[in-house]
């Protein structure tokens, strides 16, 4: 995708980033970022696929119940409304895509559609305009409707046409539809999806978060304000209640295309404190909780009863800093804070290992990822050393701002008075200034000053870069409505990523990307500081879960036999 | 906690108040001339050992506020990821370390300034303002006692700590905005107690003898009616201030107070939550803290009140 | 009394008039204005005044007021921008939770603080006065976020004898016992410090009256002490104790913030702080009005009560 098409994403196609904080803003949310943030988001485990296989239930049929203990509220049943993963992971049961991340990785498989769309097969046209896709036949709504073609191009149109008679002016799928012009049937079970411009990202983009096929009769006959209450997808499990702040029920479709869950009762009770949401598993009174706080990481694996897991995921938690004015400005200063902080430390001693070091702005888990890379090992000496040669060895004071909490954002305060604690060690004196979530959104985007001139942040890149785009090319400064909040401006790097992203083939895409790392990291326009590990737990008695870098988690191998 | 503590004995003149300004605001018992009443109370305060006892709380919590640089053997934001939640007895740290590594014994003793501070600025402010308005109110009655009385009705609608926390959530969450809610907060409870002083003051032979004799107004309600309602203020504010380091400490630990990593003892109690289950010293230490200081000043409060009125001895 | 009980009612229009405009008067506290809040402060000026104008924020701030009261008149408190639901019926639902934790904590504070404070008057200056009246001087120095940690600690996850959180276990029956279960810990930890209040003024109230002519009267007559005790003690000490109570339901909901955000109890409490974190000034606005005006109708109708019991002060 180009820097035109980026732009138009922000601010022309039908989605102007202001319009997108104010719908954001309704939805609660506050921030056109909060679309793209990771969630610190469930579950793990470091096992790979392979031994996964081995964990599966034997019996499909039991009479299951599981309670989850989620970090946040569902913010809505939609997809379409859907951003925080609070919300996608209860989606990912009841909503289905054409396609889906294949379970324990990042690769797309085909989900209602019947083949992935490839330019060899002649599902993607040659100018990477035209996308075809044949649909799986005898897959039925949760309210009865048949899933075609024209349920696609419905589901759709409800996204991005807003000549549609039932047009939803609050979806918040615009930010990865951007590209998308129409929807159209070629005969009842094959669609084609049309884009203003190539991009690479497309596929993934249009199934991970809003284009999820809902029911054409529910989009007719119900409300627009009502979709979020209700179970109008092909998934697994049905939506059947939802006490806000509460709880919200799923339960097995018994009329599903596939294989049928073993759980017959699905329930995902939000308790937001992390230590309360230990203490209820610790106490019985849930089956499995998400986010865990590091410091009862132990507690959980000294119970007999309980299994803690962890494993890769996408996420990366940073430090922007100003690069264009204030003393971050020069190159050595920010390699310097970057020397400063001890980052194993932090991951080791304050994390409780449930989080890796960073090297660079993309996760080892992401495909990417550049192993050549070693970043900025802790060496404070040589920190000192390039303050004096930038002229600040006698130190001095800034100020970081960071959240107080929020989606993805780990455990924020105790994370950055630690690296407080780092830069003093060097003489940087910085005062920290924490917001909460929805007001510290509103501040970020309003990009680094010369007081301010750092800002803490956490991403959950998708399988392809693309919230990387908004966060390091000098098109997208905040300025120019985008999250690149501390200016960074390297032209190359923003050629880079812009050639990248129109460039079909995965191997030179690849090969763009680890230079555009490379080049960054030289750069140091953030300070790298860790990448999530999924932290999760559940009791014994739950079995087949599959930790995902994506954070998705696939609620159809999962039972739960107590013994 | 909304209300305050001291016993109301029901004699109000006039027309009944209502509920509210029955307890909340204590009525001034019969008094003598005011010189020689705070050294009647001081002598009786000085036999009541509970009293001593929260005085002495004070003087030591005044105290480490104080010095606390002097006193703290570790500075309160040296952290040293090496030795996280060391437990109590832990040799250097008496009373163990936090999830950052630092000395808890040593950002309590710091913790102490902003606990003081978040109680006792907006009890003085709250005292201030409170005092002139009860004064002008009783004093003159007319509509500025009708201005006071509405006024107070529409705050008292609201429960304190709400009343607060809606207020610290719409300036934003500091240390200045929270004394600032506080302060609000309290301002028409101390205006009612002074008004209902006055009142029965006003009328009082010693009053009407200054007014008769020609002195200024000012000087006649400072030196005659201030004077003589000010024992009963200064109890309130004492059982105020007591309750104030909760509400303070309530609103940090809601995150709307003291910022990070400033030492505050509600702040650290929240903090602590995240290690409750391994370390739960990280918690209860501050909470232990809080407690003892707001004992202080609620015996310090009990023994003058008593000491006011001793037929209400506990 | 029915001219009484008219003209107390007619007075509380003023108040609930200032109540309302306090509650609107904090909206206009928040830094910007709400049309910036929304849009952020990265907004473009001509943005934020189209949104000022749609909303009607540049009408003059009196009329901005009273069409927001017309709407609060009409029972319409907005929509929520978290829950994405209409204000009204979410808090009424929130509130109905918490009064049953309030009167859960009030029943706590009665049955601990009524019996402590008569015991303690009858016998001033008893071992079981001076440790009893320590006791509740020490429970009012406690605070109740800490307590309720504590209680946590020891009783749920030690004990493993109460639930930690929430109101009801999200699958399973809603029976009584499983409600008072939960409903335990919060509740003793929310009336332990309005216990201590209760039996302070129970004793001072009963030491009060004790002293009174009629009482010394009545023992005089040679009625025995357990009669004077029920019949005219505490039958008058009643009065100043029935205040203490309306007076602590306000306290109870202000603690209420508290004590359910850290047992996650899912009342208005809880819902206020929720939205506190997310900016939903309309569900703030909402929490806090029905709060303030529920107070007032209940110190109302302690007013009414009072009166009704003490015929001295009714028709003054």
């Amino acid at each position: 995708m180009s820097r035109e098409a980026f732009v138009n994403i922000m601010m022309d196609g039908g989605l102007d980033r202001r319009e997108l904080v104010k719908r954001l803003v309704a939805l609660g949310v506050a921030a056109p970022v909060a679309a793209a943030l990771a969630e610190r988001g469930q579950g793990a485990g470091a096992a790979p696929v392979a031994s996964s296989a081995a964990r599966l239930p034997a019996a499909q049929e039991s009479d299951g119940t599981l309670i989850v203990a989620t970090e946040a509220d569902i913010e809505s049943f939609d997809p379409g409304h859907a951003i925080a993963l609070a919300s996608t992971r209860v989606n990912y049961a009841i909503y289905e895509g054409l396609l889906k991340y294949t379970p324990g990785t990042t690769d797309l498989e085909p989900l209602l559609a019947t083949e992935m769309p490839t330019l060899e097969n002649g599902g993607i046209s040659e100018d990477g305009l035209t996308y075809t896709f044949k649909l799986r036949e005898g897959v039925k709504f949760h309210d009865g409707a048949d899933f075609n073609a024209e349920a696609v191009r419905m589901s759709y149109r409800r996204l991005i046409d807003k000549e549609f008679e039932h047009y939803d002016d609050t979806n918040t799928a615009g930010f990865f539809l951007g590209d998308l012009t129409s929807v159209d049937p070629v005969d009842e079970h094959t669609v084609t999806f049309t884009l203003s411009k190539p991009n690479a990202a497309f596929l993934t983009l249009s199934n991970v978060y809003a284009g999820k096929i809902m029911s054409p009769k529910a989009i007719q006959e119900v409300p627009v304000a009502q979709w979020g209450e209700g179970s109008y997808g092909t998934g697994p499990f049905v939506a059947s209640a939802w006490d806000k702040g509460i709880s919200a029920t799923l339960v097995r479709n018994e009329d599903y295309w596939g294989t049928k869950p073993s759980l017959k009762t699905l329930v995902f009770q939000p308790i937001i404190e992390p230590t309360a949401r230990v203490a209820a598993l610790l106490n019985g009174e849930v089956d499995m909780i998400v986010v865990v706080p590091p410091d009862s990481i132990q507690s959980i694996k000294d119970d007999p009863n309980l299994t803690y897991e962890q494993g890769d995921s996408l996420q990366r938690w940073f430090i922007q800093l100003n690069t264009k004015e204030g003393p971050f400005a020069d190159k050595r200063v920010r390699q310097a804070v970057n020397y400063a902080v001890n980052k194993e430390g932090l991951a080791h001693d304050v994390l409780r290992d449930s989080a890796v070091p960073a090297t660079q702005p993309m996760a080892p888990a992401h495909w990417t990822y550049n192993p050549d890379i070693t970043g900025y090992p802790y060496d404070p000496e040589k920190a000192k050393a390039l303050l004096q040669e930038a002229g600040v060895g006698d130190g001095f004071s800034t100020t970081l701002m960071i959240p107080q909490s929020g989606s993805g954002m780990m455990i924020p305060v105790p994370m950055n008075e630690f690296i407080q604690g780092n830069l003093r060690e060097v003489g940087v004196d910085v005062q920290i200034q924490s917001y909460e979530w929805v007001s510290y959104l509103g501040l970020w985007t309003q990009g680094l000053n010369a007081d301010v001139t750092m800002a803490n942040m956490s991403t959950l890149e998708t399988g392809e870069p693309y919230f990387i785009h908004f966060q390091l090319s000098g098109d997208f400064t905040p300025d120019k409505g985008g999250w690149n909040v501390g200016y960074y401006d390297n032209p190359e790097v923003t050629k880079l990523l812009a050639e990248a992203l129109a460039t079909p083939d995965d191997a030179q895409r690849k090969a763009l990307y680890e230079k555009t790392w490379e080049l960054v990291v030289d750069d140091a326009p953030w300070i790298f500081v860790v990448n999530d590990l999924q932290p999760m737990a559940f009791k014994n008695s739950v079995t087949g879960y599959l930790t995902s870098p994506s954070y998705v988690i696939d609620f159809t191998t999962i039972s739960n036999t107590p013994q | 906690m909304g209300a305050t503590t001291t016993e109301s004995t029901n004699s109000h003149s006039g027309s009944p108040p209502p509920a509210k300004e029955r307890a909340r605001s204590a009525a001034l018992p019969a008094l003598v001339a005011p010189q020689s009443q705070l050294s009647i109370i001081w002598r009786r305060l000085r036999q009541d050992a509970f009293a001593l006892i929260g005085a002495g709380i004070i003087l030591f919590t005044l105290f480490l506020a104080v010095a606390a640089p002097v006193v703290a053997p570790h500075d309160p934001l040296q952290q040293d990821s090496s030795i996280r939640l060391a437990p109590i007895g832990t040799s250097g740290h008496p009373l163990g370390t936090d999830g950052n590594g630092r000395d808890i014994l040593s950002r309590l003793i710091y913790g102490s300034r902003t606990a003081l501070l978040i109680a006792l600025v907006p009890v003085a402010v709250a005292a201030v303002f409170g005092i002139a308005m009860g004064l002008v109110a009783g004093y003159f009655g007319g509509w500025s006692d009708s201005l006071l009385m509405r006024f107070s009705d529409i705050l008292f609608a609201f429960p304190a700590v709400l009343l607060a926390i809606a207020i610290v959530a719409a300036l934003g969450p500091t240390l200045v905005n929270a004394m600032l809610a506080l302060a609000i907060v309290f301002v028409p409870a101390f205006a009612r107690l002074v008004r209902s002083s006055v009142l029965s003051l006003r009328e009082r032979e010693f009053v009407v003898a200054a007014r008769a004799s020609g002195s200024p107004t000012g000087r006649l309600l400072i030196r005659h009616v201030l004077a003589n309602a000010l024992p009963t203020v200064i109890v309130f504010a004492t059982l105020q201030t007591g309750q104030m380091i909760i509400f303070g400490s309530a609103l940090s630990f809601l995150g709307l107070g003291v910022q990070p990593p400033t030492p505050d003892w509600g702040t650290m109690s929240n903090d602590g939550r995240q290690q409750m289950l391994i370390a739960p010293w990280v918690t209860t230490l501050p909470g232990i803290a809080i407690f003892c200081v707001s004992v202080g000043f609620n015996l310090l409060g009990d023994g003058l009140r008593d000491a006011l009125d001793p037929t209400l001895r506990t | 009394m029915s001219t009484y009980i008219v003209r107390r009612i007619i007075g509380l229009i003023p108040v609930l008039l200032g109540v309302s405009i306090v509650v609107f008067l904090l909206m206009q506290l928040v830094p910007g204005d709400v049309a910036q809040a929304l849009l952020g402060i990265s907004a473009r000026p001509e943005d934020v005044e189209n949104l000022r104008r749609s909303l009607g924020l540049d009408r003059p701030i009196w009329v901005q007021y009273l069409s927001w009261l017309g709407m609060v008149l009409r029972g319409d408190l907005g929509i929520s921008l978290q829950q994405r639901t209409e204000v009204l019926p979410f808090v009424m639902d929130r509130f109905q939770n918490t009064l049953i934790l309030t009167v859960a904590a009030t029943i706590v504070s009665l049955v601990i603080g009524l019996p402590a404070g008569v015991i303690s008057a009858t016998k001033q200056y008893s071992v079981f006065d001076r440790v009893s009246m320590l006791i509740a001087l020490f429970s009012n120095s406690m605070p109740a976020f800490w307590l309720g940690l504590m209680a946590i600690l020891i009783f749920s996850l030690k004990l493993h004898w109460f639930p930690t959180s929430g109101m009801w276990p999200v699958v399973g029956e809603r029976t009584l016992p499983v409600l008072l279960s939960h409903l335990a810990l919060p509740a003793l930890t929310l009336g332990a410090a309005s216990a201590a209040y209760t039996a302070r003024i129970t004793r001072s109230s009963m030491l009060e009256v004790i002293r009174q002519d009629y009482v010394r009267t009545a023992r005089a007559k040679g009625l025995t002490e357990r009669t004077v005790l029920a019949r005219h003690t505490l039958a008058n000490a009643l009065l100043p104790i029935l205040t203490v109570v309306s007076l602590q339901f306000g306290y109870l909901l202000g603690g209420a913030v508290l004590t359910e955000t850290v047992f996650s109890w899912p009342g208005i409490g809880l819902a206020l702080y929720n939205a506190i974190s997310f900016r939903d000034y309309p569900l703030v606005q909402g929490a806090v009005l029905v709060v303030a005006t529920s107070f007032v109708v209940v110190n109302l109708l302690t007013d009414l009560l009072y009166s009704f019991l003490d015929p001295r002060i009714r028709y003054s």
